[in-house]
């Protein structure tokens, strides 16, 4: 990995009075195209007919300075296409390594909930061209917070223990706003000659405007004001886990993962999907297969609500947004990756993912990956 | 990038003219004052980043190529996407890498230090573990 180095004194920063800083600029990026098999399908975030250049696309720099003494400073900012190019710093943290085998950081950083949440937008780290959207569906990836590190060995088994603290608040694309709080996190991973084995513990507190308010104001007029707040996610507390497995001998490549999660009486629900994926190298290219499952079943009870005519039009809006977000949908994706020069790989994958309406729909993408 | 191919190419004729070596040979070299017992086991963790006991520093091209495919049983493209992996998430840097010349007079110079180099340009100022 080429890693620049540039001085604080001359890039004239903050941090310059440090004469011994050196800080390390790289970053790494995404150019995808994706082109839906049909219109009026939704696969991956990609809904327009033509082909996408935008969606999957993004660029970012990482700076990271070792301040001496144990103390590191790391910013990320990164720039998507989806945005506009709209750069926005993903990640600034202070890193304070207390002892050998434990360090603490402090700040906005990556929450791992997931086997690839570390490592989630560098493509040039894993095969698929990014981790399957069916099966990594939390609306947040960072945190403003505090997290404590443990790695050590247990004989020849790598233990890499993490907990996290903090807050996070973001606004979707399709403006959607999540206020996410409390959110606490135990991550534990054992790392085997060729084995990795994770679990994942996750906690926190989340109210979001899913731009249903219309409905929740509706039901709150009726007697059934329960409804109502079942429909809304208003500081609903959720439980999530995550069990994975890596194995990978440099030839064969094996990956397994189950992310059950639970938002009770909620418009979310149960969240339960998996996935199973298969890769063979055969020099420079990489053939892949991933099978997975994505299963959503809102938990807004309606078996009380009378049959009367005055809540029939809501009881059917109801009804309506609740299908849209009950999912039994299986997925596959088979794709390659060709490592064609020292920094970058080129990837190419088709997917096919179920709707919500139990017809199939597919995408291809094709995209230049890089780390510098 | 220029720089690495023709360094490259300058090392395939220069293993090739040393008729006696079928293969340019790597050397993983520390500190003559270091009398730590170091297999090769110990050496992969120290350059996969899962052991941070030493300082570990690679000579760039070719030779650090045949150490990451001998040694760590990684193409150099895994290699750099598995450090990629740690880099990434704040779990570590990759080791540096430089001329030979530079590996070995860090390497002399510091008893936390470890070094791989192509054979042929081992000197007297550090001490050989093995080569591969």
């Amino acid at each position: 990995m080429k890693l620049s180095s540039f001085s604080c004194l001359s890039l004239g920063l903050a941090l310059s009075f440090n004469a011994a800083a050196d800080v390390q600029l790289s970053g790494f990026g995404t150019l995808s195209a994706g082109l839906l098999t049909d219109s009026d399908t939704e696969v991956r975030n990609y809904d327009e007919s033509d082909l996408n250049f935008k969606q999957g696309s993004f660029f970012a720099l990482q700076a990271y300075a070792d301040l001496n003494d144990g103390l590191s400073a790391t910013a990320q900012i990164r720039a998507r296409g989806v945005d506009d190019w709209d750069p926005e710093f993903t990640w600034a943290y202070l890193s304070y390594q207390v002892q050998d085998d434990w360090r603490v950081q402090v700040g906005r950083q990556r929450i791992p909930m997931y086997l690839y949440s570390d490592y989630l937008d560098v493509s040039y780290a894993y095969h698929w061209i990014a981790p399957p959207t069916e099966v990594y569906q939390s609306p947040f990836d960072s945190i403003d917070g505090i997290s404590t590190i443990h790695d050590f060995y247990v004989g020849d088994a790598m233990i890499n223990f993490r907990l996290y603290y903090g807050q996070e608040n973001l606004t979707r694309a399709d403006g959607a706003t999540f206020d996410i709080d409390k959110i606490f996190s135990a991550v534990a991973s054992v790392n085997y000659g060729n084995w990795t084995f994770r679990s994942t513990y996750l906690h926190f507190d989340w109210s979001a405007d899913l731009g249903l308010a219309p409905l929740v104001a509706g039901w709150q007029q009726t007697p059934f004001g329960y409804v109502a707040n079942d429909i809304a996610i208003s500081d609903d507390s959720v439980d999530g886990y995550e069990f994975g497995v890596i194995y990978d001998n440099q030839d064969w490549l094996f990956v397994a993962e189950y992310i059950p999660t639970k938002l009770d009486n909620t418009v979310v629900g149960e969240l339960e999907p998996w996935m199973v994926s298969v890769g063979k190298r055969f020099g420079s290219v990489m053939l892949h297969g991933t099978f997975g499952h994505n299963k959503t079943t809102p938990d807004v009870d309606l078996s009380a609500v009378p049959q009367v005519e005055e809540l029939a039009g809501l009881r059917a809006a109801t009804d309506a947004v609740l299908a849209s977000r009950t999912q039994d949908a299986p997925f596959y994706t088979i794709g390659a990756r060709w490592d064609f020069h020292d920094s970058a790989a080129f990837k190419a994958e088709y997917t096919n993912s179920e709707q919500v309406d139990g017809s199939d729909a597919g995408l291809f993408q094709v995209a230049l990956v890089t780390v510098f | 990038m220029k720089f690495i191919k023709s360094l490259k190419i300058t090392s395939l004729i220069a293993a090739s003219l040393a008729s006696h070596f079928a293969f340019a040979e790597v050397a993983v070299v520390v500190n003559p004052a270091n009398g730590a017992a170091l297999d090769q086991a110990k050496v992969s963790k120290l350059f996969l980043g899962k052991d941070k006991s030493l300082t570990p520093l690679m000579q760039q091209g070719s030779a650090s190529d045949e150490f990451v495919e001998k040694a760590l049983s990684r193409s150099p493209s895994q290699y750099k996407a598995y450090w990629a992996k740690l880099a990434f998430t704040g779990g570590g840097r990759p080791p540096e890498s430089g001329a030979a010349a530079d590996v070995l007079s860090k390497v002399s110079s510091d008893p936390g230090a470890i070094g791989v180099v192509d054979a042929s340009a081992v000197n007297d100022s550090v001490k050989v573990l093995f080569t591969l």
